[in-house]
């Protein structure tokens, strides 16, 4: 969905009595540039059909990654927007708690560790050969 | 008054800091600060071959081990087949013996941990055999006190025979009848009930709201359950046992009083999902009573295909075809603390991409915070262990 839908899209999901599932953000600069963020939510159950799965999808451009805030419209998400934020450094606008949700206080302010340019693991483990011979 | 609590707690808990604004006695206002132990296991799993990558799953949580690892498990399904249904019959439902197993032990000695918060000795302790009975169980028949090891993408590591599958009904049968008399205890201990009573009520309109999930949601009157609303694995062969939504029936009182907690009311025949509308902790206890006496039945339903002799070549697990790319995988189970959403996405080579994990724990926190206020802060302890979360789930 484009950014200002965002709200509507959800906001008619819990309207319709679907449940929250999760909220992911994916850094997919390298595939095509932008930052994914998906909101997934279960439509209730009806007779004997199940329930079905509906994600919502939004594309955040690289530049200037913010999306407006669905905590006001649901409030279950407000932590995983508070996450997303310190993750992955996507704005959430208009989020009712601007504090830091996962990262202490110390962190750097422009480090983001779920974005890909930081390496999941170090180069070389601590102990080994390879990072006392960095060492030195 | 400001009363800082923790982030270092006397006994084996995890860290996490709560800040009671009092009046007086009454908590106004509770700000909980979790997160002190990040691992960073999203961005761990990332590189690693999908495979591989259950360990980290696996190693979320403590006392969720199953439920994670088969909700991620059912995440690389979803991308690598093989199809839901496809997988072998006998694979699914050791898989779902191990959920039902590990809602057995953490309800059991959840009630048992609720007797802790009022100081009643003779009700922790018999939770706490109970429970290490069922852990030694867990040993016996798969091989791990926390239910580790049992699940693996394409089906389970180990298997059960029929013989072992025989004993551990035999079993569940005796641990069953123990559970009603422990039940029996707390029904009959004034003391406790009166704690339980009206302390930490968590609105329905709250937990609506919140995206509450689990017990905590269940005790608020929220009728849900993944394993009903969702139906994975072995639990689709067996949707007769949650019943329709809004089948529970209402607490049956045994006096003028409000209706206190005992063993579950609910006879051998009845079949839903246990749901209560007052939202205190007593609703909760109850809720977790009522789960584990569905959780025995529910077990020899489950375990009475896997008495029979497997069809011969029946294999424990389905190779994987590799991993789709163009789209995520998503698997859930209702973990005994409420639903766990595992999301899974990957790249050519067949390595994970991005791993995300919503954990039950992680939805109900928020709750906690706001079913406090009111409550005497003593009370606080007593609150926090009927909510039951875990700490380790957001620090992943």
């Amino acid at each position: 969905v484009p950014p200002e839908a965002l709200v509507d899209a959800c906001a008619r999901q819990i309207g319709a009595g679907a449940r929250l599932l999760t909220v992911v953000a994916t850094d997919e600069r390298e595939r095509d540039g932008v930052f994914r963020l998906r909101y997934l939510f279960a439509a209730p159950r009806e007779g004997s059909h199940p329930g079905r799965i509906t994600s919502i999808e939004l594309r955040l451009d690289a530049a200037h990654p913010s999306f407006p805030s669905v905590t006001a419209a649901a409030p279950a998400v407000h932590w995983d927007e508070r996450e997303v934020r310190d993750l992955f450094g996507l704005e959430p606008r208009g989020h009712p708690d601007p504090r830091r949700l996962v990262l202490d206080d110390d962190w750097p302010d422009d480090r983001y560790p779920l974005r890909r340019v930081l390496p999941a693991r170090p180069r070389s483990r601590p102990g080994t050969r390879a990072a006392r011979a960095a060492r030195a | 008054m400001e009363v800082p609590v923790g982030p270092i707690h006397a006994g084996i808990i995890e860290p996490g800091h709560f800040r009671f604004s009092t009046i007086g006695e009454r908590i106004l206002h509770l700000d909980a600060r979790l997160f002190f132990t990040h691992r960073g296991l999203e961005k761990s799993a990332e590189g690693l071959p999908a495979g591989r990558a259950l360990v980290v799953a696996e190693h979320l949580c403590g006392v969720c081990s199953a439920a994670n690892a088969v909700a991620y498990c059912q995440a690389v399904e979803a991308l690598a087949g093989p199809a839901a249904g496809d997988l072998p019959p006998r694979a699914a439902g050791v898989r779902a013996v191990a959920l039902e197993l590990e809602r057995l032990y953490n309800h059991v000695g959840d009630v048992g941990n609720v007797c802790a918060g009022v100081g009643f000795a003779a009700g922790t302790m018999h939770g706490a055999r109970l429970r290490e009975a069922l852990l030694r169980l867990n040993e016996t028949v798969l091989g791990h006190r926390y239910l580790r090891h049992v699940c693996a993408p394409g089906g389970v590591r180990r298997g059960l025979s029929p013989r072992f599958a025989e004993g551990l009904a035999r079993e569940l049968h005796k641990l069953r009848r123990e559970f009603d008399r422990f039940c029996d205890l707390l029904a009959d201990e004034d003391s406790l009930q009166e704690r339980l009573l009206g302390t930490g009520v968590l609105p329905r309109e709250v937990a609506v709201a919140l995206g509450a999930v689990g017990v905590a949601a269940r005790a608020s009157g929220v009728d849900v359950d993944l394993r009903r609303d969702l139906p994975y694995g072995a639990y689709a062969r067996h949707q007769d046992e949650f019943g329709e939504p809004g089948a529970w029936p209402a607490p049956r009182r045994g006096g003028l009083g409000p209706w206190r907690i005992g063993r579950t009311q609910a006879d051998l025949g009845f079949r839903g999902v246990p749901t209560y509308d007052a939202g205190d902790v007593r609703a909760r206890v109850q809720v977790r009573i009522d789960e584990t006496h569905r959780s025995f039945l529910l077990l020899q339903a489950l375990l009475e295909p896997l008495r029979e002799e497997p069809p011969a070549r029946e294999p424990l697990r389905v190779p994987l075809g590799p991993l789709a790319t163009d789209r995520a995988g998503v698997g859930w189970t209702e973990s005994p603390r409420g639903a766990s959403v595992h999301w899974l996405m990957a790249d050519t080579e067949g390595r994970v991409l991005r791993y995300h994990a919503r954990t039950a724990s992680f939805a109900n926190w928020p709750c906690v915070a706001l079913a406090a206020p009111g409550n005497m802060v003593p009370d606080f302890p007593l609150i926090n262990k009927s909510f039951e979360l875990c700490y380790a789930c957001c620090d992943r």
